[in-house]
């Protein structure tokens, strides 16, 4: 039993030490190694890291409040979309600072200056800040009405999905100020950093890696303790937890404006890499697919929602590009697989057989 | 000896003759008959030429009753119009058309070549003779024609003679060119002079409420002129008020109609899902997929018929129902028996497998459809619609919506009451494990139901061909509608799904208008939570506790 | 037996369920010290009584208190827990996927403390009191062991020790000895026995009749949401209404 605990914690630092190397090797074989060798990462690999570690961070919060509490949120593109549209908002603010030149849609819009709400936004610090501010708020907000009236289960989710879906349709009015269905783009800089340079690429997919890994870290030492073993216990059996003197709601708010928080800065780093932020962050196909990311690696487990996202996405970015047509088809076939003979998820999987081999 | 056969013979032969002779003489005789008013027509117009009245003559043989007279009428007209028209020194006329001469009065080939030039409309003249067409088109046996006229007719109406516009809204038939006619009648009596013709035009407005009346009316009213009237004033003041009251009727009843249709797609979409839901606790996320499948099956069928069976096209909607209903059951059962059934007891499971299965069925569909609207041709009963009362227009299409889903609905409840199947549905909802006890085949009444609300998106399909566009992600938008309302009427409760459609409908109606589709939606999700959280299982539940 | 303070007092209750009467004008007294047993046929509103004093279901009217001065209507489950109040369930509703301790450890602290929750820590009292108690249930060797792989009687024990180790005033057990064998049923009547205290009134609810025999010191009956009869159980198994309605002969 003992050596079982110690195996599992050789493993999950061992998991974080992997990012972190990957962190390390990004720069190193951009520099060190010349291009087109095999120890090398393309500036557009590195990128591409970058991005699903984002991903990841976003399956890693989702998997806070699914796995270990118990609540499937459909609706965690919302807290996503807000990070990435702030970032987005803070972006374009450093952007005209330098170029001067207003975003085409505020152009359209017959604006000569960016509204004044926008002047928040323009520093890092700030927008940082404000961010996780407004997102524990609205998280709060969402947490309190559902959770005291005891909204649980499918209900819940499906509210989560319709949540997301007016977000997304208030997005695509242009009147609303954040460039309509084309959204933000035409981003130059970050902080001090031009965003076309190669070393803010990589210092971004870095920068991903070692939040993501100091997410998993937080994510777990919250497993580990008391608290955890509450909202597993909570996961469980809600009512027994109520009867044991629990305020439930209160322990399951913690939880949902921490995985907010950490959902908003996935968007966060999200946006900058990819350049653009528009309502399809908020679609209610990509919410549900972040627990589909979720589900086929593993559920409750914090390492398989990261397998899980670096998996998905690994393919689908693959895919698209060779096969667009065949994606869909293939996440579906792999997501029935899943759900039907493999219910613990990959890594879910994984770490039974590692169990019972170690036995 | 008498030839008896062949005297016969020669007996019909001149009986033949004598007849044809009487008929051609009648005809000559009709002719003969119109001639002197032909040439009386043709010769006032040239002598008379730029005079307003000139085509006076001309006109009022084109409104008689006889058809051939009209039609000589609008040639003439025409011919003038067009420049082909030549007087004659001794008052007749020639048109000379592509080199030929046509005597004017009998349109036969002209014996005499005329000299003079022919005759040039002014600009004046060319809209006499517009107004002149349209006037006799008001009386022709093509409705379309008609039409036409009569919106030619609303714009030049201070040109027109109020005598042949009052024979032509007593003879008109259709009611709504009689209206527009109408319309036009009162316009020319409140520009006109005299002042009583103005006060019975604003009465008649005022008893004719409609959107273009309000707005002649108060059009009317911003002239200067008319307020230095005390009297004209008034009356058009009250005219306008008694529209406006009577067109706020109009444009509730119409929020309530759109309201209506709303709710009756909704109900159409959520019936299925409330069935599967409240029987299986099974969370579909293809059902919108499956409303999409109607759709389209209802597209192949429109367009099989209409290559192979275009006589009985308006028919296709009839057709595609009992197509898209089995052929969706079918994706239904198919769907219960490769997927749902291993999920048994898992909601969240089967929640992301059935969205699994919809986004193949998006993209199978987008490769073999593609990705843009498909085209609808509306049956030809379900195009346009009635005016019911000023500002409240009721289109055909949406009735029909309102219609089908409130059969519909009725044909589930039949079912779902009074047939074993449906008794047999209904305890399995209510207790699963007893019905199973009394031997009821949950899992076959599993994939039934399955089936059934598959069906019955389907058919949601069906309608929604001729509202909404169709395309491979239709399915989305209605999905999370549909889910709405399943959770606040209450799974797996037939009422509670009616009910739940239309005060979801009529509230999104409400709202929309004022506020917009975002607002309207956030309104919706706000008040289902503030009701769930009295009633966590809706409005009606089905259950029992415990 | 000195007249000891009371715990819980019913007053007219009464319990509607969309026109199911549950309980209908419910009165009755539990005092600290004893060990009150309520018995009566299926759907007499045993458990529903239960719902109310934990707070679970509102009274559609009357009252319910703690120490005569607490309104339990008034607040919600986890309020009444903390106030000292715990429950057993019918099915054993321990947290399988934690260990016997953790499932105490949960239970001990009453959901006060979310900081101490976070860093894990427990006071030296809570840590003595787990340990007392795990010995109390014979599951102090496999501590460490995920609740799940208990047998069923074991489970009851752990729900049981869950109880315990929280020091509640009142403790409320629903069929604690359903689906156990006579040596685990005899074994939970010691342990019931044992749990007597002057600061702590037990109320049983039960269907076996010799179970009920050896811990209780009175009998409450309830037939059709009301109170048939109570006294000792010597006194109610003779009654002829009781007899009727549920012990039959």
């Amino acid at each position: 039993m003992l050596m079982k605990k110690r195996l599992e914690q050789k493993v999950e630092f061992g998991f974080v030490a992997l990012i972190v190397m990957l962190a390390v090797y990004m720069p190193v074989s951009l520099y060190l190694f010349p291009q087109g060798s095999v120890f090398s990462l393309s500036l557009f690999s590195i990128n591409l890291i970058g991005q699903i570690m984002s991903f990841a961070l976003l399956a890693l919060a989702l998997d806070l409040v699914w796995g270990m509490a118990g609540m499937l949120s459909l609706g965690h593109g919302i807290f996503f979309g807000i990070g990435g549209y702030m970032m987005g908002m803070y972006l374009l603010n450093v952007s005209f600072a330098q170029t001067h030149v207003l975003p085409d849609f505020m152009q359209y819009m017959g604006w000569t200056d960016f509204p004044p709400l926008w002047h928040l936004l323009s520093g890092f610090g700030a927008t940082l800040a404000l961010c996780v501010l407004f997102v524990t708020m609205v998280a709060t907000l969402f947490g309190i009405v559902t959770f005291k009236s005891r909204i649980n289960g499918v209900y819940f989710s499906i509210i989560t999905q319709a949540l997301t879906y007016a977000l997304m349709l208030m997005l695509f009015i242009n009147d609303v100020g954040l460039g309509g269905n084309n959204g933000l783009t035409g981003f130059t800089r970050i902080l001090d950093f031009p965003l076309s340079s190669v070393s803010t690429q990589v210092g971004l997919a870095v920068v991903a890696c070692l939040v993501l890994a100091a997410a998993y870290l937080l994510l777990r030492f919250l497993a580990g303790s008391g608290l955890g073993r509450a909202l597993v216990a909570i996961r469980d059996d809600e009512a027994r937890m109520r009867f044991l003197g629990y305020k439930t709601h209160v322990i399951k708010l913690l939880a949902w404006g921490l995985s907010a928080v950490l959902a908003a800065l996935a968007g966060m780093l999200y946006v900058p890499q990819v350049g653009i932020v528009n309502p399809t962050i908020v679609s209610p196909s990509l919410s549900i697919e972040i627990a589909v990311w979720v589900a086929i690696g593993g559920r409750g487990t914090l390492i398989g929602a990261i397998v899980g996202a670096i998996l998905v996405n690994g393919l689908k970015f693959w895919l698209t590009a060779a096969a667009p047509s065949v994606w869909p088809f293939i996440l579906a076939g792999v997501t029935l697989l899943i759900t039907i003979y493999m219910g613990r998820g990959l890594w879910g999987e994984a770490k039974g057989t590692l169990t019972r081999m170690v036995r | 000896m008498m030839d008896w056969k062949r005297l016969l013979h020669w007996a019909e032969l001149a009986g033949m003759a004598l007849c044809l002779c009487a008929m051609g003489g009648q005809a000559v005789f009709a002719a003969g008959q119109a001639e002197p008013l032909r040439a009386t027509a043709v010769q006032s117009f040239c002598a008379e030429g730029d005079h307003p009245d000139a085509l006076a003559k001309l006109v009022g043989l084109g409104i008689q009753g006889d058809p051939v007279n009209r039609a000589w009428a609008n040639t003439v007209v025409m011919a003038i119009r067009d420049g082909e028209l030549i007087c004659t020194p001794r008052g007749g006329a020639v048109i000379s058309r592509n080199g030929r001469n046509l005597d004017a009065v009998t349109l036969a080939p002209a014996q005499v070549t005329p000299s003079g030039t022919p005759y040039v409309p002014t600009i004046v003249m060319m809209r006499r003779l517009a107004v002149a067409t349209a006037e006799m088109d008001l009386f022709s046996e093509h409705r379309d024609l008609r039409e036409k006229a009569a919106a030619q007719v609303s714009k030049f109406f201070m040109l027109l003679d109020p005598d042949i516009l009052r024979q032509a809204i007593q003879r008109q038939g259709d009611a709504d060119i009689k209206a527009t006619l109408e319309l036009a009648m009162a316009k020319r009596g409140l520009y006109s002079s005299d002042k009583r013709e103005q006060l019975a035009a604003i009465k008649a407005l005022g008893e004719a409420p409609s959107e273009s009346s309000r707005t002649l009316l108060t059009d009317y009213l911003a002239n200067d002129q008319v307020r230095a009237e005390p009297q004209l004033a008034k009356a058009a003041e009250a005219a306008l008020h008694s529209i406006d009251q009577r067109l706020s009727i109009g444009k509730a009843l119409s929020v309530l109609f759109s309201g209506l249709s709303y709710a009756g797609i909704l109900l159409l979409t959520a019936i299925g899902l409330s069935i599967i839901f409240g029987l299986m606790g099974v969370i579909n996320l293809a059902h919108g997929e499956f409303i999409m499948l109607g759709a389209y099956a209802t597209y192949l069928v429109e367009h099989a018929m209409r290559v192979y069976v275009p006589s009985m096209f308006d028919a296709y909607i009839f057709v595609a129902i009992p197509v898209a209903f089995v052929s969706c059951g079918l994706f239904g059962v198919l769907l219960e028996f490769l997927v749902i059934r291993f999920l048994y007891r898992r909601p969240l499971e089967t929640l992301l497998a059935t969205w699994a299965v919809s986004i193949a069925i998006i993209k199978l569909v987008q490769l073999v459809f593609g990705s843009q609207n498909v085209e609808f041709i509306t049956p030809s009963f379900l195009n346009g619609g009635a005016q019911v009362i000023g500002g409240f227009f009721v289109t055909y299409n949406r009735l029909f919506a309102i219609a089908f889903s409130l059969l519909v609905f009725l044909a589930t409840f039949a079912v779902i009451r009074s047939t074993r199947i449906g008794l047999l549905m209904r305890a399995t909802t209510q207790n699963r494990d007893m019905a199973k006890c009394l031997g009821v085949p949950a899992q076959r009444i599993d994939r039934l139901a399955f089936a059934l609300g598959a069906g019955l998106a389907g058919l949601a399909g069906v309608v929604l061909t001729q509202i909404a566009s169709v395309n491979p992600f239709m399915g989305a938008g209605f999905v999370i509608d549909a889910f709405m309302v399943v959770v606040l009427g209450g799974a797996g409760s037939l009422l509670g799904t009616a009910v739940s459609s239309l005060a979801l409908g009529e509230i999104n109606q409400f709202i929309e208008p004022f506020y917009g589709a975002v607002a309207a939606k956030v309104a919706v999700l706000l008040i289902i939570v503030l009701i769930i959280q009295k009633r966590p299982n809706g409005l009606f539940t089905v259950k029992m506790r415990g | 037996m000195m007249k000891q303070q009371t715990a819980i007092y019913v007053d007219g209750l009464h319990v509607n369920f969309s026109g199911f009467a549950a309980i209908t004008n419910l009165t009755m007294e539990i005092r600290y010290g004893e060990v009150r047993a309520i018995i009566g046929p299926n759907g007499a509103g045993k458990t529903t009584l239960l719902d109310v004093i934990t707070g679970k279901t509102r009274p559609t009217s009357g009252q319910v208190f703690l120490d005569k001065t607490i309104d339990l209507s008034r607040h919600d489950e986890a309020s009444i827990s903390r106030y000292g109040i715990s429950r057993k369930f019918q099915k054993p509703s321990i947290f399988d996927a934690l260990s016997i301790e953790q499932n105490l450890e949960l239970a001990i602290r009453r959901g006060r403390g979310y900081l101490d929750m976070l860093r894990s820590k427990l006071s030296g009292d809570q840590r003595r009191r787990i340990a007392e108690v795990s010995v109390l249930i014979g599951l102090a060797e496999s501590s460490s062991q995920p609740a799940g792989t208990l047998s069923h009687g074991q489970k009851q024990w752990l729900e049981i020790g869950m109880m315990l180790v929280a020091n509640p005033k009142v403790l409320l057990l629903d069929e604690p000895v359903a689906g156990m064998s006579d040596h685990e049923t005899q074994r939970t009547a010691e342990l019931i026995t044992r749990l007597k205290s002057p600061e702590r009134a037990v109320v049983v609810i039960e269907h076996d009749m010799d179970f009920v025999g050896q811990i209780a010191d009175l009998v409450t009956v309830l037939h059709e949401g009301s109170v048939l009869g109570e006294g000792e159980m010597n006194k109610i198994r003779n009654d002829p209404r009781v007899i009727q309605v549920y012990l039959g002969r």
